[in-house]
């Protein structure tokens, strides 16, 4: 492998420039992952950040999480592939982080000494619901983290000519460093300088946008070269966005980013971080997607649809935009590969090793088989996205039918007394089956439509036909999953017991006293 | 907190500046593709309209200079498409053509993304252009594309269905959520200070 240093006609910045930005945001974001994380001592600190966060850090965290490095490059794709429609489409999934918002501060009164969402499903639906939906969780987090993975290598190399495998490898490592150091106190204090970095890049683009694009001269060239970009009727468009709205809701309700969130944060706040963070990103796809539809106008030609934000970009800015690019991409980058460790790493521990080990395990070795989980996630995403092998909205959208697939199970579960494990698990699959075949035989963009559908009926009838009468209350009680085996649910009886009498929310009876639709 | 991140990015993009940019401003790109390249690099007139391919290449040179795309024909019920071509040594960008004369890419990477088409069928040709924007080489066959787009009423019935998914869902958890102020001002209050900032 080479390391080329000077210019190429290919690329904006110099390779050199993009080494040196690299080392210095590295740097940084290991050092303040280090003092940040100086707290994670327990284990508590080190999986959520014992359970303390604000709503400063809170809303922080979720804009920078839900600004992936996809939205800076799909937004401005689906606007060139399904016009104003397509960045209607993205920007729904803001719509996501609105309806968790409610969902947060229940999760957190139902489980207040939680981890996961598989937590949750395990013991809310047992063996059946948690074995479908433990596939699904792995297979997502997985997916997303290969594809930051590829997108950090593939950006850096179009934007600085880096090679491909340099890049990623300087992206992953160093958000497997700062999350090893300090866990959800790095992931989430690295995430508050990350997001405003992002959103100070966003509205100089914005900015730049406004200054440099003349509105009728994109409108003009888009009616008269590409005028199904305009169109209210596009039929593929239309298809798309509900779609992408339940992409977001599925990925959102289910993936243990958002409740490993929900657990961090202090009791109350999750609601205003969630709505606030949702505010804050629902802009971010719309400016991203404009750079898509002002392409034809400034007469960039595009090969690659989701290198086109970045590109019109630069183009605007020049020099300081292709630095603005650089900065903004590994920060997009950071805040979501890092959360994605956190969050899976404590799934890998509560629902995985603790389990197949059939006790509860101590605060120590909790932490220290959180960081063996780390390292292994890194290790593993890195050797995937070595390969370089698939294109970015593939990896990303095959997802999408599983997730959508999810959404039903998890309101349900939150909400409905009646939810019963079959119907969860049978939700779960057949949605996922459906979605899956809709994605193939049909169109890739209703896939998590179709998955939502089908699991939504499904779960509906059979709740009806095989109705459970949950008590929510032993949510909050001992770390017993349904049907487990006695020895298990007695090694864990202590320390659960005392998460019990600490339980707000359940009154004498322990019977959770609203928030529950029978 | 936010005036350190400005300071930052501006020191950042003092210290590069300059130092960046490649030095061929004609050549300024991102993603392996040229930008300006019709202000800085015009085609002379007859080689935008319809050209005539140079005749100083030698027929051995031009045997070895056909151009064709990857894949000829094409349906898109969605509108897009991407077309890709051989690449040729001697070309310094592509050029690509709408049979209406539209010119949709022109770039150094063997490939166009189109999009945005009504239904309708189309024909593109591409043309490889030496660095004085010369027409080196052109697609001996057109790539034709047809779109015939999704039918709307199959869309509308999507949409719609999306519609009342999202809604009864935004239901549900409004109806779970109005239920949890009572619940809420029951609890003790665990407020501690913030600890992370």
């Amino acid at each position: 492998m080479t390391f080329p240093l000077a210019a190429t006609p290919e690329t904006i910045l110099r390779p050199s420039s993009g080494y040196i930005l690299l080392a210095i945001f590295g740097i940084a974001w290991v050092a303040l992952g280090k003092w940040w994380g100086r707290r994670a001592q327990s284990y508590d600190g080190f999986a959520v950040a014992g359970r303390n966060v604000g709503l400063a850090l809170g809303t922080a965290t979720a804009v920078a999480t839900w600004i992936t490095s996809n939205t800076t490059m799909l937004a401005p794709q689906f606007a060139l592939q399904l016009g104003v429609w397509g960045s209607v489409a993205y920007s729904t999934a803001s719509f996501g982080l609105f309806a968790f918002a409610p969902m947060s501060g229940r999760i957190r009164t139902l489980m207040p000494q939680g981890y996961t969402a598989v937590e949750f499903v395990r013991r809310r639906y047992g063996r059946l619901g948690s074995i479908p939906f433990l596939i699904i969780s792995l297979f997502y987090a997985l997916t997303w983290l290969i594809s930051m993975a590829m997108a950090g290598g593939k950006l850096l190399n179009v934007l600085s000519g880096i090679p491909y495998e340099v890049g990623m490898t300087v992206v992953v490592g160093v958000c497997v460093l700062y999350t090893l150091f300090g866990g959800m106190y790095a992931v989430i204090g690295t995430d508050f300088i990350q997001s405003i970095i992002i959103l100070i890049g966003l509205v100089v683009v914005a900015v730049a946008v406004l200054m440099h694009v003349d509105m009728a001269d994109v409108h003009e060239t888009l009616r008269t070269e590409r005028p199904m970009l305009l169109s209210v009727l596009f039929p593929a468009a239309l298809m798309a966005l509900f779609n992408n709205m339940l992409f977001g809701f599925g990925e959102i309700f289910h993936s243990n980013v958002w409740w490993s969130r929900a657990f961090a944060m202090r009791d109350g706040v999750g609601p205003k971080a969630y709505a606030l963070g949702g505010l804050l990103w629902l802009p971010v796809p719309v400016v991203a997607g404009f750079l898509g539809l002002a392409a034809p106008a400034l007469g960039i030609g595009i090969s690659q649809p989701d290198t086109a934000g970045p590109l019109v970009a630069a183009t605007l800015l020049g020099t300081g935009g292709a630095l603005l690019v650089f900065v903004v991409v590994f920060c997009s980058l950071a805040s979501s590969i890092d959360s994605l460790l956190a969050a899976t790493s404590d799934l890998m521990v509560n629902d995985m090793i603790e389990p197949y080990a059939k006790k509860e395990l101590s605060d120590a070795a909790k932490r220290k088989l959180s960081m063996f989980s780390i390292v292994a996630l890194g290790v593993l995403s890195w050797a995937v996205a070595w390969g370089n092998n698939s294109t970015l909205a593939t990896v990303l959208f095959f997802a999408g039918p599983m997730v959508g697939s999810c959404i039903w199970p998890i309101v349900g579960g939150l909400y409905f007394r009646r939810a019963s494990p079959v119907a969860a698990c049978a939700a779960m699959v057949l949605g996922s089956v459906a979605g899956l075949i809709a994605y193939e035989l049909i169109f890739p963009f209703v896939g998590a439509l179709v998955g939502a559908a089908v699991s939504g009926i499904t779960f509906g009838v059979l709740m009806f036909l095989h109705p459970d009468q949950f008590d929510f209350a032993t949510l909050a009680g001992p770390k017993r999953p349904r049907g487990a085996d006695p020895q298990f649910a007695s090694a864990g009886t202590a320390s659960a017991e005392t998460a019990g009498k600490e339980t707000p929310g359940a009154d004498q009876s322990g019977t959770v006293q609203s928030g529950e639709i029978d | 907190m936010r005036l350190i991140a400005v300071t930052f990015i501006v020191m950042t993009a003092q210290a590069f500046g300059g130092l960046a940019f490649s030095s061929a401003a004609q050549k300024i790109s991102i993603a392996q593709l040229s930008l300006f390249a019709q202000e800085t690099s015009p085609l002379p007139q007859d080689s935008q309209d319809s050209a005539p391919i140079s005749s100083s290449a030698d027929p051995a040179a031009e045997s070895s200079q056909s151009l064709q795309f990857d894949q000829t024909r094409f349906e898109a019920a969605e509108g897009y498409l991407t077309l890709t071509w051989n690449e040729l040594n001697s070309a310094a960008e592509y050029s690509v053509r709408q049979d209406s004369g539209l010119e949709v890419y022109r770039g150094p990477l063997p490939e166009a993304f189109v999009s945005g088409l009504p239904d309708g069928t189309y024909q593109f040709t591409v043309d490889a252009l030496d660095t004085q924007g010369q027409v080196i080489a052109r697609s001996a066959q057109p790539a034709v594309v047809e779109v015939v787009h999704w039918p709307l009423r199959m869309a509308l019935a999507l949409f719609f269905g999306g519609l009342v998914i999202f809604l009864l869902l935004i239901a549900v958890i409004i109806r779970g959520a109005l239920g949890q102020p009572e619940e809420a001002a029951a609890e003790p209050s665990t407020t501690q200070p913030e600890t992370t900032t």
